[in-house]
This record gives C-alpha cells, sequence and structure tokens, in this order.
C-alpha cells in the first residue's frame, strides 16, 4: 500500500527506514513461535505508525492508544486494536525513531512481566549504541 | 548495528522464520489499508482521537474502532465523518490493475491541461487576472520542469554531478517578474551546458 495523498508530500522528504537490533530478532523468533497472534497484532500496529511516519513532520504528530512514551524518546507499540477473535496477551514492541537519521530502531519485544528490564535495556541501548553514533 | 529496511513487511519477510506467521502479519497489514490512510489524515491534522471525536460528534472508542477496523469492516458513514471533520473532499476511485505507473504520470498531465484551460477560462478580460495567471503558469513550468528533471538526475550520472538545486517556486506567493525571468535564465544556461 502507498499513501495517495494527493500532491500534499512536500519535495525533498527523506524516506525513513528500520533497523533491527540483535535482541529484537531473536525475541521476534520467540514471540512468532509461542505468541504469533500477539506479535502479528504489534506489527500492524507498527506498520501503522511507520506509514504515517513517513507522510507527517514531526513524529510527535503520531498520536494513538496503541503508542506509549517511555523515558529517553522510547515508544512502545501494544497489541490493542481491531476486533479479535481471541484475548491477546500484553505485548509491547519498543522502538526509537532517531529522527536525525530517519532511523525506527526495532529494539525488543516483550510482555508485562519483562516491561522493566526491557525499558532498562532500550535506554542503555539508545544511549550507548544510537546517540554515540550521532555524536 | 542490524540491517535496514524499507517498510515492515519486507522485514517480516526477511526475519521471520515461520511461514503461518508471516501470512498472519500479512494479512494484518494488508487488510487494513483504509483504516491506516484515516489514521494518517488524523495524525497529519494534527488531531488526537479525542479531538477528532468531539469534531465528529462520537466518542472516543468508534475513532479508536475505525482506525484498527479491517477495510471490509469500515461503512462510508465513517470515511463522509472524516473528511467533514477535517475539511477534505471524499473521492473514491477505482482502476484497473493492469493501469501502469507511466499511464498514471500521462493521465495527471492530461489532468493538468484540463484544469489550466479551466483557470484560464476564469481570467476572461480581466488583465490583472490575466497577468496573475500567466504567472501561475511559469511557475508550474517551472516547478514541474525541476520535478522531472531531480527524478532523471537520479538515473543519469552525468546529470547528477552537476548539482543543480535551483530554489523551488511557491505558487502560493508568486514571484516577481524580474526574480522569474532571472530564475528561468539560470535555468536555460544550465540546460545548455548539460547538453553541450
Amino acid at each position: 500500500m502507498s499513501f495517495n495523498l494527493g500532491g500534499e508530500k512536500r519535495i525533498g522528504m527523506g524516506e525513513w527506514t528500520l533497523e533491527v537490533t540483535d535482541v529484537y530478532e531473536r525475541r521476534h523468533e520467540h514471540y512468532e513461535k509461542k505468541h504469533p497472534h500477539e506479535l502479528a497484532a504489534v506489527t500492524g500496529n507498527l506498520d501503522t505508525y511507520f506509514k504515517t511516519l513517513n507522510e507527517v513532520n514531526n513524529p510527535l504528530q503520531v498520536k494513538a492508544g496503541f503508542i506509549h512514551n517511555e523515558p529517553g524518546g522510547i515508544k512502545a507499540i501494544d497489541q490493542k486494536g481491531g476486533r479479535q477473535k481471541i484475548k491477546l496477551q500484553q505485548t509491547r514492541l519498543y522502538i526509537f525513531p532517531d529522527t536525525s537519521s530517519k532511523t525506527l530502531y526495532l529494539l525488543t519485544v516483550g510482555d508485562k512481566g519483562t516491561q522493566r528490564d526491557d525499558i532498562n535495556f532500550c535506554r542503555e541501548y539508545v544511549r550507548k549504541e544510537i546517540i554515540k553514533k550521532v555524536e | 548495528m542490524g540491517t535496514k529496511y524499507k517498510n515492515v513487511l519486507e522485514m517480516i519477510k526477511s526475519i521471520s522464520k515461520d511461514d503461518a506467521f508471516k501470512e498472519l502479519a500479512t494479512r494484518e497489514i494488508k487488510g487494513k489499508t483504509l483504516a491506516k490512510f484515516l489514521f494518517y489524515l488524523r495524525c497529519n491534522h494534527n488531531l488526537s482521537q479525542k479531538q477528532l471525536a468531539e469534531k465528529i460528534g462520537c466518542s472516543q472508542s468508534r475513532i479508536s474502532k475505525i482506525e484498527s477496523a479491517l477495510d471490509k469492516d469500515l461503512t462510508m458513514q465513517d470515511l463522509l465523518d472524516y473528511a467533514k471533520a477535517l475539511n477534505l473532499n471524499l473521492e473514491i476511485g477505482y482502476r484497473h490493475p493492469s493501469v501502469r505507473i507511466v499511464d498514471l504520470i500521462k493521465y495527471h498531465a492530461f489532468k493538468i491541461k484540463a484544469y489550466l484551460n479551466q483557470l484560464n477560462s476564469l481570467a476572461k478580460e480581466d488583465d490583472l487576472l490575466k497577468e496573475s495567471i500567466g504567472k501561475f503558469h511559469i511557475e508550474a513550468l517551472f516547478n514541474i520542469g525541476k520535478i522531472i528533471w531531480e527524478s532523471l538526475a537520479t538515473l543519469d550520472f552525468k546529470l547528477k554531478e552537476q548539482k543543480r538545486e535551483p530554489d523551488i517556486i511557491h505558487i502560493s506567493a508568486p514571484l516577481e517578474r524580474a526574480k522569474l525571468e532571472q530564475l528561468l535564465k539560470k535555468d536555460n544556461t544550465e540546460l545548455e551546458h548539460s547538453t553541450k
């Protein structure tokens, strides 16, 4: 799908890219085996966020119930939305939109039980790997 | 650092090992095209779900449901409500799958021609309006030419090397004739150099 903006899109706007961490890849593999419906729902919301990111001027413009702001510019995307046939467990995909490089980092994915560790990991990763790289 | 991907589907296809999951995720993404577009429209107007709900006169939960609904579950009323609240005209179209990108470009070129004719007919005997519309023609000519030039430059190495990046003319604020002539002169000189 591509958004047809009827000529509204600003000329020269660069496209955002996605970048996944090794930790995300490992957790993705675990979730697609153990919680495929949760991961698919989170991925659907990620797609909505990512497509909109490419069309607006500022990531802060993208607001929805499935997006949660965490410390340090990190955001968590959850599984909410849509009429699900089965009850989905709370799942959170942690992301970091780096506006300077127009890169959306997929940091990790977890549940309620791993929330604290996940956020700590994300903060550390952003500080050491992303902000350092920009500097 | 990891691998870079252009979109979510490309990422899923690359890192997922389970085919059943790939199908599930693809269905989730492709089945909500309209809802994603409505979501984008709201964000582009800098509105929260609550603010849009107030404009439409419905609950926030209805907005949330609309923006996560499958295409088949959306109603014409949903589309009309978004259009009215965001002060937009709703246009619906069908396109045959065999229509190619070049056909679309040609279609839009003919549309431009039709709109320019419409614009010219507004001028009638009004000299001031004629002059303004004339300025607009020059700006449009320059801007469309620039867009095509830039597209061509991404294919042609020699054109790219010249780093020709004149400012775009803002159609909303027409430039003075002297500035326009200066820009067009510069444009022609550079074109001559590039063809030598």
